[in-house]
């Protein structure tokens, strides 16, 4: 998680010479084709702001809020210029001058400890699964709120403390389950636990630490994230495990890139392949055509290979690519429910780049992809890749 | 002029989704790559998306009866401010407007609209076996409308020439709001010299005589084999004699690329990896085309006339060994502000053009202004057709080098027409470089504006663009 400092940005905003090839990446530009949106134009706003010739406004807000952080402007610019971090950055100045308490109690307060967020969510679960809101309170939520997959009693609290494998242990894992496999995939942290134990990992779960902070982080508050990442990193470090894994993209990049040397974070996938498996301890699962979608996160931590690799290990399974595979689903975390239209128009995108393959499986490796895609066709079964091999324990 | 009533009277006319809202949208389309728009804040009054020639016309006729100055814009990847609007105004950016209406494939052409992107264009004809050959750097985001507008080309224009070798006709909207075709009302043929070709006028006109809607493309087999030779030279000197005895030889290759000793300098801060030979003065890049067998002769007669001359030379056919060879090349433009910490590269002065005779002294001669003036400057280009990309590279947010930019980037223009060159090869004039067309046409010029004023006699198209300041404010 680079924090830039303001010196480092305006040698950045310096750099920028508007060439434009960012337009030619950007999911949000792609759709709304107006140069506002496009990652030149933001960086332009930031210089602006910086040198105060733009008010920090409600308006700035709103341009920098058109970004979904899915990095591949800044991987495309031939400058190396870090636009996300630049958009992270300006919006912090932005939640500094622009007040926002609902959103500051949230993000600071909430989503900070794991037990408020947590009994937030269950408040929530609640009024979700009796349909106790009503229509009229409805009508003031987003769609995508109500139209996504329904909240879950969460992993954390569903797993036990420690996981034992069936023989001697070949490794000492601490799972690090994340937000959104947390409240929203619990299933999926139950078979990731059954797969690493069958394969021989003693897993701990790791019920002491929040969440990685990528959300406070893009939402423009960089020192709440920089606290959730320490405590994080402390309590990862304290459990002295051989590895931490964790199935979520973005969770991986956040931990993985401010990791020291006595950490070790991996990729569910990742870690698999590390394994030494016994060929026959795994059943043919029934045919399948699987296809894969490579979460941002994924992308940029160099990691796309992994779950390749993963599946093509599982006998019974046809991989087709699909076009623009690394192509954002326009999930973005609440991007998807701030800007319903873009998101919808991406998810329309990559759901006929899915459907072309002919593929009945799409995997992915990060839970808010999983969201997104899931409300896309309701045909398609959209799983991690660890639940294909789940299914031939 | 009130901007809101612009505004105003533009979504009665094209509805309220076809006009730019919100005060801080308008500055996104203050800028194209240009320093000098850096250095200004040409916000324009207004910004309009028409997706159809009739819209276009209405647009226009609005302006033409309230004398309100319109700058047509593509995706904004130009260098001479030629798509900003230097007198406010209106900015037409015809860039979402992006249909490929026709790929006639028995006819070997294309009809496009002005927003399609060029690398859009030529995926779309891979299938046909077709391609339109004119590749600018930019060619992932310019438009096919900016490119004609611009007649702009890229490094294989050696072989294939540059834009206006393909323009078969266009559709134009006139400053007034009249709809002519050029090349032909209804003309498929590919080749037409009936009437004046105004065809070739408007190619390349930066839109200062009327809105470019619809373009008539001519296309070309797409060549089955491609081979790269690189040949590194201990003396720049011995790099022109090559490419002409390349020439000499009969061989045209479809790019000639150099990088010199500043270029190689700055590839090797950038990206170590590269490791470029530092004592090289110049590092030369051929590309060649064709089918797999002249491909195979004309790489091996390159390889052994560079011998003659280079320390090293290699040649390759195989995808990822070409893209080795051509990495310092692809990494030179991003790479030329390592040369400075802190500071950044400029587009000023950035695409001069002598002739072939005269481009190790067009070289050695940049080089030497850049050290009077204390500012350094990496050259690179294609240097095939004598067109030399120059980067001066400096800290913008310091005065006195900007300064000295300005004073170095004057004199490369004049050192350009002064060795029977121009001041561009392919970017444009724009407002950056309309100072100079008085030297560099003479009486020619007259002309020029004679037809502008035949053509725009309010002056509301592009305006500050081509012609220089007091001459352009007569027409």
């Amino acid at each position: 998680m680079t924090r830039l400092s303001v010196k480092e940005l305006e040698t950045y905003l310096n750099r920028c010479v508007r060439c434009g090839q960012c337009r030619s990446v950007c999911p949000v530009f792609g759709v709304i084709r107006r140069e506002g949106a496009a990652p030149r134009g933001k960086v332009y706003l930031a210089h602006e702001m910086l040198h105060a010739r733009i008010p920090l406004s409600a308006e700035a807000e709103k341009h920098l809020s058109l970004c979904l952080g899915c990095m591949a402007c800044s991987r495309e610019c031939p400058t190396g210029i870090p636009v996300h971090e630049i958009v992270y950055l300006a919006r912090s100045r932005l939640a500094a001058a622009v007040p926002a308490p609902a959103r500051n109690l949230l993000y600071t307060r909430i989503w900070t400890s794991p037990s408020l967020l947590s009994g937030a969510v269950s408040l929530a679960r609640l009024l979700q699964a009796g349909n106790l809101l009503g229509p009229r309170l409805t009508s003031h939520l987003p769609r995508n709120l109500l139209n996504t997959a329904a909240l879950q009693r969460p992993a954390r609290s569903m797993l036990g403390e420690v996981y034992q494998p069936p023989g001697p242990a070949v490794a000492n894992i601490t799972y690090y389950i994340g937000c959104g496999t947390n409240f929203l995939f619990p299933g999926l942290a139950r078979q990731a636990v059954s797969v690493l134990t069958s394969l021989g990992c003693r897993v701990k779960v790791s019920k002491d630490t929040a969440c990685c902070g990528l959300p406070h982080l893009a939402a423009g508050l960089p020192e709440t994230a920089a606290g959730l990442l320490e405590r994080n990193l402390a309590a990862l470090t304290t459990a002295g495990a051989d590895a931490v894994v964790t199935d979520c993209a973005t969770c991986y990049s956040t931990l993985a890139g401010d990791a020291g040397s006595s950490l070790r974070v991996l990729d569910l996938n990742q870690l698999i392949l590390s394994l030494p498996v016994n060929p026959g301890r795994f059943k043919e699962v029934p045919p399948r055509r699987v296809t894969c979608h490579d979460p941002c996160h994924l992308s940029a931590s160099g990691g796309t290979d992994w779950p390749r690799r993963l599946l093509a290990s599982i006998p019974g399974l046809t991989l087709t690519e699909m076009t623009g595979s690394a192509g954002c689903c326009g999930g973005g975390g609440t991007f998807m429910l701030r800007h319903q239209e873009i998101s919808d128009a991406l998810l329309k995108q990559k759901i006929s780049s899915l459907n072309a393959t002919g593929a009945d499986t799409v995997t992915t490796c990060c839970p808010a992809c999983m969201l997104q895609l899931s409300r896309g066709n309701p045909g398609l079964s959209v799983i991690h890749p660890v639940q294909l091999m789940s299914i031939q324990l | 002029m009130d901007k809101n009533w612009i505004q105003d009277r533009l979504k009665q006319i094209l509805g309220p989704e076809r006009v730019l809202a919100g005060e801080l949208n308008h500055r996104m389309y203050s800028y194209d790559s240009s320093f000098l728009a850096r250095l200004n804040n040409y916000i324009p009054d207004a910004v309009a998306f028409p997706a159809s020639t009739g819209q276009v016309a209405e647009v226009m006729k609005f302006a033409w009866a309230n004398n309100i100055p319109v700058t047509p814009r593509g995706a904004g990847t130009g260098e001479t401010c030629g798509c900003v609007a230097v007198r406010g105004g209106i900015v037409l950016d015809l860039s979402p407007w992006d249909k490929i209406e026709e790929v006639d494939t028995a006819n070997m052409q294309a009809l496009v609209r002005p927003g399609v992107i060029h690398a859009s264009l030529n995926e779309h004809l891979e299938s046909h076996g077709l391609f339109f050959p004119p590749d600018p750097g930019s060619s992932r985001m310019c438009t096919l409308g900016g490119m004609v507008a611009n007649n702009s080309s890229g490094l294989r224009a050696v072989k294939y020439g540059t834009t206006e070798h393909y323009v078969l006709g266009l559709e134009v909207v006139l400053p007034d709001g009249e709809v002519i075709i050029t090349g032909g009302a209804a003309c498929r043929a590919i080749k037409n010299v009936s009437g004046l070709n105004l065809t070739q006028l408007f190619t390349g006109s930066e839109g200062v005589l009327g809105v470019i809607t619809l373009i008539r493309l001519r296309l070309w087999p797409r060549p089955g084999a491609r081979g790269m030779i690189m040949a590194q030279f201990r003396r720049l000197a011995d790099a022109t004699p090559t490419v002409l005895e390349v020439y000499r030889g009969g061989i045209l290759p479809s790019g000639v690329e150099i990088l010199d000793d500043s270029a190689i300098r700055a590839v090797n801060l950038y990206y170590p990896e590269a490791a470029l030979p530092e004592e090289a003065e110049a590092i030369l890049l051929f590309e060649v085309d064709g089918n797999p067998a002249s491909v195979q002769w004309e790489g091996e007669q390159i390889a052994a006339i560079a011998g003659r001359r280079a320390i090293r030379v290699e040649w390759a056919t195989e995808k990822g060994r070409m893209a080795g060879l051509w990495q310092g090349r692809s990494l030179v433009a991003a790479a030329a502000a390592r040369l400075q910490p802190g500071s950044t590269r400029i587009f000023a002065g950035e695409d001069i053009c002598v002739p072939l005779s005269r481009v190790a002294e067009a070289l050695e001669q940049i080089k030497a202004l850049g050290q009077r003036h204390g500012i350094a400057v990496v050259n690179f280009g294609h240097i095939g057709d004598g067109n030399i990309h120059t980067a001066p590279v400096i800290d913008p947010r310091d005065r006195d080098q900007v300064a000295r930019a300005a004073r170095l980037v004057d004199e490369i223009h004049r050192l350009a027409i002064r060795l029977g060159g121009s001041t561009t090869g392919e970017h444009g004039v724009g407002a950056v470089r309309s100072c100079y067309a008085r030297e560099e046409h003479g009486a020619a010029l007259d002309t020029m504006l004679k037809v502008k004023r035949a053509l725009d006699p309010k002056n509301i198209m592009n305006p500050g663009k081509i012609f220089p300041g007091s001459e352009g404010e007569q027409v």
